[in-house]
């Protein structure tokens, strides 16, 4: 329950008079002038100078030395590597701390392939990258660590392995393991916040394949092997939403399988069939959530 | 907080129907903004779906007929289903709303005809008006409301023919409207204080684009030179935090415009009054006045980092002399 809302609902309704009102709520959420104008002043501040500081590098860039330009990656590694030891990585600043040293090393790989140019894809630079962040997640022990060393992952196979209206298996396999790995892994592993965790996980997974569908339906080949595939992970998902009573994971899947059903849809009879039959999956995928949240909520107290 | 502390803050007489409005409250759960979000899509395409589909129908020749039809529909779904946590009554109340819409929309473009363009702020206003009491969804009255300020702005400020200060007045008289309303606490006033804030970032925006490439003080007008004095004003004479104020006082001097620093006051007010969407609105403004401030800098890249890094290393040291 919303305090603030009950409160203002309450003053609305004329139960309480605005000094009634503006005690109760004193009371409820006291005001801390220092603590706020503090975290404002701290991030304006830090996002002008790092907003100054990009600028200034971006305007220079080209008249700077290689040496300037290798060295200023690596202070910041070495000054993050230096606030990570001094504060310990179990402590957040410390962590703070570790994620801008996996960020700086990723700076000073791009910064090293352009000062000597050491390949013309830009996958090259994801696959080390996420090499030397294995390690460091294995120190932080952070799942938002391991989350980011995921997706730098998933990056390097797939701007690897893409190419436009193309299906390539290689991609389809490497990625849909890397995040069923993932996945698993997270269930078992992570305990706290663990549902909104894996959220971020199956979010980009449940994309991958409804793009790989796509392409497959519109553009390419117009088999129905992806087609099928992302059809089965999201009906699979929506079964595992209810038995888990995720309504979150519920809708976001009730939706994808909307957007199948439209892709369908479009390949069959073109876009003006598809207009009306698609939104009526939406409207009819909205409805699912309507109707499977109450039930979900009153499972879960019976539980 | 417990009910029973609240309770003691109603008059006796009104206690047992408050009473009975805190457990109905506490009865109904809430539902996730990301589900709101979703179920809006939803009804958002049954009412595409339905506005669409009914004209196919050749008895609609025009759209009024089904203007009315919509616009009924909508108000008996708005008024017969209420938000009761379940979903479904959310879900009806959005189609409801967004159905009515629709069918305004489509009387609307008939009457469009009927009403002179030069006319048409003032028939828009008209119907925001009218259907503020009448249908009690987001949609309907923001939308109206926004786009009724928005036109009579326009008008007002003669299609941006209007000098800096005045822009600069007029976003400050919407921006006074919008915090007394917030200051109040009228509630059913809310949307219409957002959509005076929005026509406030409108007259902003368009001021920007009209005045600010002219050089680099044309951003800084009298509200700025207004508001920071008072501020500094406030600061000095109270004895208290002066350096603060001072500091204060010279980041605003070296880089607000007045749209940013309306923004400004808006976020400080919304912390006020602990309303946390306004503060989240006026720091989308003011995220966006400061990068069409900066964007419109007729100055090289190198002195706008110099002109980024100095208010931002004052910040830093305004924070940890604050701090201590």
């Amino acid at each position: 329950m919303n305090t603030k809302r009950v409160l203002d609902g309450l003053l609305q309704n004329k139960f309480l008079t605005l000094p009634a009102y503006e005690r109760l709520l004193g009371g409820l959420y006291p005001l801390n002038e220092r603590a706020w104008f503090s975290a404002r002043l701290l991030l304006a501040g830090a996002g002008f100078v790092l907003a100054g500081v990009i600028c200034f590098f971006a305007a220079n860039w080209q008249h700077l030395g290689q040496v300037l330009k290798l060295a200023l990656p690596l202070a910041g590694l070495l000054a993050c590597g230096l606030g990570a030891w001094y504060k310990g990585v179990q402590n957040a600043a410390g962590q703070a701390f570790g994620f801008g040293a996996g960020v700086f090393i990723g700076v000073f790989l791009a910064v090293f392939g352009q000062v000597y140019q050491t390949g013309a894809f830009v996958y090259q630079l994801f696959g080390p990258w996420c090499l030397l962040l294995v390690p460091l997640a294995v120190l932080l022990r952070n799942k938002w660590f391991w989350l980011m060393t995921v997706y730098v992952g998933a990056v390097y196979w797939i701007s690897k392995n893409f190419s436009w209206f193309a299906p390539s298996w290689p991609l389809w396999y490497g990625v849909n393991g890397l995040f069923i790995a993932a996945w698993v892994l997270a269930e078992v592993f992570v305990r706290q916040n663990g549902r909104v965790f894996c959220r971020f996980l199956w979010v980009p997974f449940s994309m991958f394949n409804l793009y790989f569908a796509l392409i497959e339906r519109v553009y390419s080949v117009k088999e129905w092997t992806f087609f099928i595939f992302a059809l089965v992970f999201a009906a699979a998902a929506l079964l595992y939403a209810w038995y888990k009573k995720d309504i979150v994971l519920w809708a976001w899947n009730a939706f994808m399988l909307a957007g199948l059903g439209s892709l369908w849809v479009i390949t069959l009879d073109g876009v003006f069939l598809c207009f009306w039959i698609s939104t009526a999956f939406f409207a009819l995928a909205s409805g699912a959530v309507a109707w499977a949240w109450p039930r979900m909520r009153e499972d879960k107290n019976n539980e | 907080m417990n009910s029973a502390r609240i309770l003691q803050q109603v008059q006796a007489s009104l206690r047992p129907q408050a009473k009975a409005f805190l457990q109905e409250k506490q009865q109904t759960p809430e539902l996730s903004f990301l589900l709101r979000a979703l179920l809006f899509v939803g009804a958002l395409c049954g009412a595409v779906l339905l506005i669409s589909a009914s004209s196919l129908h050749l008895f609609f020749t025009h759209s009024w007929p089904r203007g009315v039809i919509f616009l009924v529909a909508g108000w008996i779904l708005l008024h017969r289903w209420r938000d009761d946590g379940s979903g479904r009554g959310l879900f009806l109340r959005q189609l409801g709303g967004l159905l009515a819409l629709g069918g305004q929309i489509l009387i609307g473009l008939e009457l469009e005809s009927w009403l002179r363009y030069k006319y048409l702020w003032l028939g828009i206003t008209v119907l925001a008006g009218v259907s503020y009491p009448l249908f009690r969804s987001f949609f309907n009255r923001f939308f109206w409301c926004a786009l009724a300020v928005s036109l009579c702005c326009y008008k007002l400020i003669d299609g941006g023919d209007l000098g800096i200060t005045a822009c600069g007045l007029i976003g400050l008289g919407l921006f006074a409207a919008a915090a007394g309303i917030f200051i109040k606490r009228l509630f059913s006033f809310y949307l219409l204080a957002y959509a005076l804030l929005w026509g406030c970032a409108w007259v902003g925006g368009m001021d920007a684009f009209a005045h600010w490439q002219e050089g680099l003080l044309n951003g800084v007008n009298i509200v700025l030179v207004v508001l920071a004095g008072g501020y500094l004003y406030k600061a000095l004479c109270g004895k208290k935090q002066r350096w603060l104020g001072v500091a204060a006082g010279a980041v605003c001097a070296l880089v607000l415009n007045w749209p940013s620093v309306l923004a400004l006051a808006g976020m400080y007010l919304g912390h006020r009054l602990r309303e946390n969407v306004l503060e989240w609105v006026c720091i989308a403004g003011l995220a966006g006045g400061l990068v069409v401030f900066y964007f419109s800098l007729d100055i090289s890249l190198t002195y706008k980092s110099l002109f980024l890094i100095g208010p931002g290393l004052l910040m830093l040291w305004a924070r940890s002399a604050y701090a201590k």
